[in-house]
């Protein structure tokens, strides 16, 4: 009996030693060791801080659209989708061969369409959970203010770019369907929305952006060029503003900034276009030795000669578009290769193969207001501020006026800033046709279309019109999907 | 706790002790075959579970109490008799059990009799396993036992083989057993268990055998119980094997340079007649282009084939690359096995120690294991005993070789050199010491940079892992029935990856090489306390187990990599000048468990059995954590019935049927219900986070509904088998809900899908002779099942090569139909489906034969081509022995079932730069229009090798799995040396294989979904070996 006890008594410590490991209320609770829970983030401002220094990662990192292929690299693979679709540039290899070539990137059902849309739209769900949570964080409101200033500035960027790549320009479409809207951060209850007009998604759009630019006020980025401040934010407003034709505005926030930054000098233009310390820029990005595009950022791309890396010697400049330079402009830096096709020294990387990519500069604001000027009646202002450039480029000033006038400003556009991502965005807004003559044709690129074709436009991802219950299966008019050829007439 | 007191302090008060007078019995047991006296042979006293053994000379001596009528002997292999007291020296003979019916079994949390078992479950046994020459248990279960699917589709020494048990339960979570080493779930490598080791391997395949391991169940579990001392004479085992192997299906004849040569002038001139030029044209745009063609030309004239498609007689031939046999040698695989065991009446103990070196057959290739076990239990007091099962195994491994290198095997251009030729010489260049130099081959059209044999010359990248894992308890007998057992268990493993990419040949000379370090560790343990109370009262016995448990897991993960070597031969991160990439994360993962199980008997007739087990798993939210786990049994032994009594030819005959819920929790995550932000997303040097996961708090995990029906029998003491039906219903499984991506989201994972298994399987046992010299037996075992979907999210999910719909099978194969060579031209054809609109909507009117690949690509077009799951499968083993010779072999059969030959059609069709598969050479030409394979063609060569059904075979095979001849030395010449047994033998593995695919040079092991992926082919081997006994 005395031994029973004995080992009864074992036995209950055992036991006990046993529940006290497992009954560790806590036993079953794991958590990853590289993530965060979300309820953990928005405590701290330097939570907020963090998971808006997550969003802007996103915009220039690889794979933020889900393509998971190097040419997914966020807003520098949205510059080169847009330049590739344009009359400028041959793509003779490398990547976004396949814009370039027209070959049904458009299309719902390939990668393309679903890569740009996810890019987008999952930063807008990053930034709404900064919007919905920072207020709940310690901090100061001045600190918040800013977060919030900025998260406010990503989404109306974010809807302003989807607006222009998934629907024809503001001017002729307002009433068309815009892309569907959240503004609170995503749940798994979370349905989806509709498209409703592409002026419900400028209101939006403005909204944001107004209401970055008071929140931003006095907010100093310092050296982080790639993010939002008051001045990007006016840049932006620029462009929305320019796409809705409301001239006066887009006068006044191109005005703004061409008196807060001062004009590329010759010099800086001629100095490759990798260095974010020009004055001129005013937003972009940088490369480091850790975050980087690897051997896929556009200088890689480009064919000179001038990479210290591995390069894919694919991109050169269409001879027509060369014709429309004058021999003396500074910018004619164009040199025959293989006495077949122009390579362009524009582009040309930094030394250890990292150089820094320009989404904004001041000369875009400087042709964005004479394009408003034109609009505005007030000619011989546009013809000045037009000059102003042509003269310091050494180029041939143009004196037509009217409709022609427009097209200078217009044509300057392309020739100042070719390869900076606006070839696609201006041929959409501006009506113009897409005509590709001369050595286009020598390499695959040889496509005319009409003034707003849909083959300018994306389809949206066919797995949105599946699985999005307020979209409509169908093409427009019969339901929400663009069509991915013809012509749209307003 | 105080519920478990108050149990305690009931059950302690119902005791009753009897003060009754004892008496000594003693007596000797013999054995029924030759008459010798039994060593070992256990005596039980069932009144008062007192029990003994008998000595050398077969005698034992036991005290009994007034009460006790009988004593009931059983020794292993032998059937269990209770003998009655009569006077108090007993003589008794032991009959040998060749069917088995009273052997003990390993089940879920203990052991238990297989007459009474409810369950399904086989047990394979050492003898069986040992006949498979192998590194890795898992590869030798496969053919031994019904219900159980293995597929060994590597070659390469150590790897797992893959094991579904009773169908595929899971759409996308794991199909895969869980795997139980001495009782405990096992966390390390399979590989680093010595097969030598293993006493058996039970298969546990329904619910209520397995519903006692709950969330971890659903798949069937496979448990594996390593040796113990045995006999109470000493036992030394020695036992060694060399051999070699050698690829038990050859991959395709590799095309000599003139056949490639004149198969790639035929693929552009027949292009350029595709594209409208003359024949004239054709043949000599072929002729003169060719050289640009191919690049490197290793014939001696420009020109090499003229402008009839036949090599010029002038074209010598200077250099050659011989690739498959300058890759594959044979090489010698060798393995040493030594063990010690023993017991008395308080302890018993085996201690092992192993070493296995397999180089396998490719250049660098390598798998070596050192291994250590001793298994130890000890009775302490008499109501205390404890014993440990630790092993520890150290092992390496080359792993440079992987599907690239197959895929290079099987398409590298013969015309391409492996060392670097010198034209100006006419000779191979040579280094310093005279050696030829590797030729990474950068002008060629393919494979530019490539060559495995220098790359596992240079770039020597071991993997190590050390294993550690131990088995230890406690074990408190309160009474003869009642009894408490603690048991603690760790399993712990280390793999370091030390990659090495040289600074000076090949790829990586231009970034100065790269050092590549990778460790993985894992820890994890596992608390139990159980409880058991066994109970016979008359003609009633009762079993009850109570039970909890505790299992924590902890994975590490570190990886770092410096690029820039300075010299050749360093191959330390210290060396290298630049960092090129840092990780590290780690992932925690626990369990929280009760369990119970009641067993009733009923005049050894009747058996019920029920349990019961719930699961707190880390991997789900605290509302959705918990999961119930059930099963219910019976079984009837009718054999036992008195009206059987006429029957004696009926050894056995039962019926049994069980029903019940186990669950499977292996999502791919451990944290899928956690709504998360993901780190590293910093903007340069400021830190930031990304959201990664939604909050998903209603996941929880795949529940398997099991249904079983079978029936065992034993007649004439010579037959004996089983047959079973099976039913597993798997429900909550896990899908990507398809979220609108506008959402941030493309999918959320839901519990939403139901699959369905069913199936029959039999195993039967045949003994035509046995008598002390001449045995013979044979075993056959067969499964066939089907998969069916039953419930999806959607209506159809199209999943690569095949199309999940409610109905369907997984591996139900999708695609286009092939419609075979069109005579006239020689170009493949497909089925085209045409529809006609009638009143608004499309029908199917019928099919036309199209030539046109791209009208064919879209879903209207195609169909179900065929189940990759086979119809039937299983083995056929014989075992023989005659004075002292014995042979066995084992056939492994699985009919039916489809295989997309992948590695096939991949050399099926012209890519510049790859070679082909020799069948090419019987492709379509203007003299051969009856051809079964198409016209070569460079216009057409993206199609010709394209997904269709082309490809898709009825995969039918036989494999002789193992052949085996021993020889055992008569015992009286060895025992002069002291040896109880010498044996030698001679043992293959594979050597056999039959059916179409072995034609094709593609081995018919793939997968379970039947498609390819470049795999390293299963090997044959041969190899001689010794097992001495002292």
């Amino acid at each position: 009996m005395k031994k029973i006890i004995y080992s009864l008594r074992l036995t209950g410590l055992l036991v006990l030693t046993a529940l006290v490991v497992s009954s560790c209320s806590d036993f079953l609770e794991t958590s990853p060791s590289t993530s965060v829970a979300d309820t953990d983030v928005f405590n701290t401002i330097a939570g907020a801080q963090a998971a808006l220094n997550g969003s802007y990662y996103h915009m220039r990192a690889y794979n933020s659209g889900g393509a998971n292929r190097q040419d997914d690299y966020g807003i520098p693979s949205i510059q080169m989708i847009s330049d590739a679709c344009g009359e400028d540039v041959i793509m003779w290899g490398g990547w976004y061969v396949y814009n370039y070539n027209y070959w049904g990137e458009t299309r719902g059902d390939i990668y393309r369409s679903s890569q740009l849309w996810q890019f987008l739209y999952r930063l807008i769900n990053n930034v709404n959970s900064i919007l919905a949570y920072t207020d709940n964080c310690s901090g100061s409101d001045l600190e918040k203010q800013y977060i919030k200033g900025q998260a406010h500035a990503i989404r109306g960027w974010a809807y302003f770019t989807l607006a222009r790549l998934f629907q024809q320009t503001y001017i002729i479409a307002k009433d068309m369907p815009g892309v569907p809207l959240y503004l609170e951060p995503t749940t798994d209850q979370t349905e989806g929305k509709p498209r409703g007009t592409l002026e419900d998604t400028y209101r939006q759009v403005l909204a944001d952006l107004t209401a970055a630019e008071t929140m931003l006020e006095g907010y100093n980025r310092g050296s982080r060029i790639n993010t939002f401040d008051q001045s990007v934010v006016q840049g932006v407003l620029a462009q929305v503003y320019q796409v809705m034709h409301n001239w006066s505005k887009c006068e006044e926030y191109a005005k703004k900034l061409l008196a807060k930054y001062p004009l590329t000098t010759n010099e800086e233009y001629l100095g490759g276009f990798s260095d974010e310390t020009v004055p001129s820029w005013i937003w972009g990005m940088r490369q480091t030795e850790e975050q980087n595009m690897g051997d896929y950022s556009p200088y890689a791309m480009w064919a000179n000669g001038s990479r210290k890396c591995f390069s894919f010697v694919g991109w050169f400049s269409a001879d027509k578009f060369v014709e429309l330079f004058d021999q003396d402009d500074i910018r004619y830096q164009f040199e025959v290769w293989w006495d077949i096709i122009y390579a362009s020294y524009k582009f040309r990387d930094k030394e250890d193969c990292r150089g820094s990519i320009v989404f904004m500069r001041t000369e875009e604001m400087l042709l964005t207001a004479a394009e408003a000027c034109v609009y505005l009646g007030k000619e011989n202002e546009a013809k000045e501020l037009l000059w102003s450039l042509q003269d310091m480029r050494n180029a041939k000033r143009t004196e037509a006026s009217g409709d022609e006038l427009l097209k200078g400003i217009w044509l300057e556009r392309r020739k100042e800033m070719y390869g900076e991502g606006h070839a696609l965005f201006d041929l959409v807004r501006t009506q113009q046709p897409l005509l590709r003559e001369g050595n286009h044709d020598a390499y695959g690129g040889s496509h005319q279309f009409p003034a707003r074709s849909w083959r300018f436009i994306f389809q949206l991802p066919s797995n949105e019109l599946k699985n999005n219950d307020a979209l409509v299966d169908d093409i427009w008019p019969a339901g929400d999907q663009n069509p991915y050829s013809g012509v749209y007439t307003p | 706790m105080r519920k478990l007191s108050v149990v305690l302090v009931i059950l302690v008060l119902s005791l009753q002790f009897i003060l009754a007078q004892e008496r000594q019995i003693t007596g000797k047991v013999t054995s029924s075959e030759d008459g010798l006296p039994m060593i070992g042979v256990a005596v039980m006293d069932r009144q008062s579970m007192r029990g003994g053994a008998t000595n050398v000379d077969g005698e034992f001596s036991i005290r009994v109490n007034e009460r006790t009528k009988s004593l009931q002997f059983s020794y292993v292999g032998y059937k269990t008799i209770e003998v009655p007291i009569t006077g108090n020296h007993l003589t008794v003979v032991l009959e040998p059990d060749f069917v088995a019916i009273d052997e003990v079994m390993v089940v879920a949390y203990g052991t238990g009799k297989k007459s009474t078992f409810t369950g399904s479950a086989t047990v394979v046994k050492s003898e069986a396993l040992e006949k498979i020459t192998t590194s890795n248990i898992t590869q030798a279960l496969q053919g031994q036992s019904s219900g159980v699917q293995v597929i060994n589709s590597s070659g390469q020494p150590g790897d797992s083989g893959s094991i579904l048990i009773r169908g595929i339960g899971s759409m996308n979570a794991s199909s895969s057993p869980l795997y139980v080493v001495d009782g405990v779930a096992y966390d390390g490598f399979m590989n680093a268990i010595n097969p030598a080791d293993v006493e058996s391997m039970t298969v546990l395949k329904d619910a209520s055998a397995t519903a006692l391991y709950g969330s971890r169940a659903a798949n069937g579990v496979i448990m594996i119980t390593t040796k113990k001392g045995a006999s109470d004479k000493g036992q030394i085992n020695f036992r060694s094997t060399w051999g070699y192997s050698n690829l038990a299906v050859d991959l395709p004849r590799a095309l000599s340079p003139q056949e490639f040569t004149t198969l790639t002038w035929r693929a552009m001139r027949n292009g350029r007649l595709d594209q409208g030029y003359t024949a004239e044209e054709a043949n000599q745009y072929a002729t003169t282009n060719l050289k640009n063609e191919l690049k490197i030309n290793p014939f001696s004239i420009d020109q090499p084939v003229g402008l009839n498609g036949e090599m010029d007689p002038n074209a010598q031939l200077m250099y050659w690359g011989d690739w498959r046999d300058e890759v594959l040698k044979s090489r010698l695989r060798q393995e040493y096995n030594l063990d010690f065991s023993g017991k008395n009446d308080k302890a018993d103990y085996f201690f092992s120690g192993g070493y296995v070196n397999d180089k396998g057959i490719f250049a660098a290739q390598e798998f070596e294991r050192f291994s250590l076990r001793s298994n130890l239990n000890y009775q302490v007091k008499n109501w205390l005993k404890v014993g440990t099962n630790t092993s520890l195994s150290h092992s390496r491994r080359e792993v440079w070789l992987d599907s690239s290198t197959i895929w290079f095997l099987r398409t590298i251009s013969p015309n391409y050199p492996v060392y670097v030729w010198d034209p100006a010489t006419g000779d191979y260049q040579r280094d310093g010491n005279g050696n030829k130099i590797y030729d990474y081959g950068d002008n060629r059209q393919a494979w530019t940079a490539w060559n495995p044999l220098a790359d596992a010359a240079y770039n020597p990248s071991p993997e190590t892992t050390n294993n550690v894992s131990t088995r230890n308890y406690i074990e408190i007998t309160f009474l003869p029935e009642l009894k408490f057992r603690t048991n603690f268990s760790v399993d712990h493993y280390n793999r370091t990856y030390d990659g090495y990419t040289n600074p000076e040949y090949g790829y990586a000379s231009g970034y100065g090489g790269e050092v590549y370090k990778e460790s993985r560790q894992n820890l994890s343990y596992t608390i139990n306390n159980l409880l058991t109370y066994d109970k016979t009262f008359g003609d009633h016995r009762v079993n009850v187990l109570l039970g909890q448990e505790a299992y924590s897991m902890h994975y590490k993960y570190l990886q770092a990599a410096k690029r820039g070597l300075p010299f050749l031969g360093l191959t330390e991160i210290d060396s290298a000048s630049e960092m090129s990439s840092m990780r590290s994360y780690s992932d925690k993962y626990r369990l929280l468990s009760w369990l119970s199980r009641v067993e009733y008997e009923y005049k050894d007739r009747y058996y019920v059995s029920g349990s019961f087990r719930t699961d707190g798993s880390s991997r789900f939210h605290p509302d959705s954590r918990w999961g119930e786990f059930w099963s219910i049994g019976a079984s009837w032994r009718m054999s036992n019935e008195d009206f059987m009594d006429a029957y004696h030819w009926i050894d056995n005959l039962k019926l049994k049927a069980s029903y019940g819920a186990v669950g499977n929790d292996q999502l791919s995550t451990y944290y899928a219900y956690q709504g998360l932000y993901a780190t590293g997303n910093n903007d340069y040097s400021d830190a930031g986070v990304k959201i990664s996961r939604l909050a998903n708090k209603d996941l929880k995990w795949e529940t398997n509904l099991q249904l079983n029906v079978g029936l065992e029998f034993a007649l004439f003491n010579k037959l004996n088998g089983e047959f079973e039906w099976f039913k597993r219903k798997s429900k909550d499984l896990l899908f990507g809900m398809p979220m609108a991506p506008s959402t941030g989201f493309s999918s959320i994972d839901r519990n939403i899908g139901d699959v369905q298994n069913q199936g029959v399987e039999f195993q039967l046992s045949y003994t035509p002779f046995q008598s002390k010299d001449f045995r013979w037996s044979i075993d056959l075992n067969g499964t066939h099942y089907t998969n069916k979907i039953t419930k999806l999210p959607q209506d159809e999910i199209n999943s690569g090569y095949f199309k999940w719909r409610e109905g369907e099978s997984r591996y139900n194969f999708w695609g286009i139909e092939y419609a075979g060579v069109n005579p006239e031209n020689g170009r493949d054809q497909y089925w085209k489906n045409i529809y006609e609109t009638v009143g608004g909507e499309e029908v199917l009117v019928g099919r036309e034969k199209t030539e046109d690949y791209n009208a064919v690509t879209s879903d209207k077009h195609k169909k179900y081509l065929g189940d990759a799951i086979p119809k039937i499968f299983g083995g056929l083993t014989n075992n023989l022995y005659y004075k002292g010779i014995d042979l066995s072999f084992m056939i492994y059969y699985s009919i039916g079932g489809k295989l997309y030959d992948g590695d096939y059609s991949q050399m099926m069709a012209y890519r510049t730069g790859y070679s082909m598969h020799p069948d090419m050479l019987d492709g379509w030409s203007e003299s051969n229009t009856n051809a079964s394979l198409p016209r070569i063609s460079t216009q057409y060569a993206s199609y010709m090798g394209s997904y269709t059904s082309k490809f898709l075979y009825d995969n039918t095979f036989f494999r002789l799995r193992n052949l085996t001849v021993g020889y055992t030395l008569p015992k009286s010449l060895t025992s002069r040396f002291d040896v109880n047994s010498l044996r030698l033998f001679v043992q293959g593995d594979n050597i056999l294989t039959l059916g179409n695919a072995q034609k094709r040079g593609t081995d018919p092991e793939q997968s379970v979904s039947g498609t390819t992926d470049n795999r390293f082919p299963t090997t044959k081997s041969i190899s001689f070996g010794i097992q001495i006994n002292l």
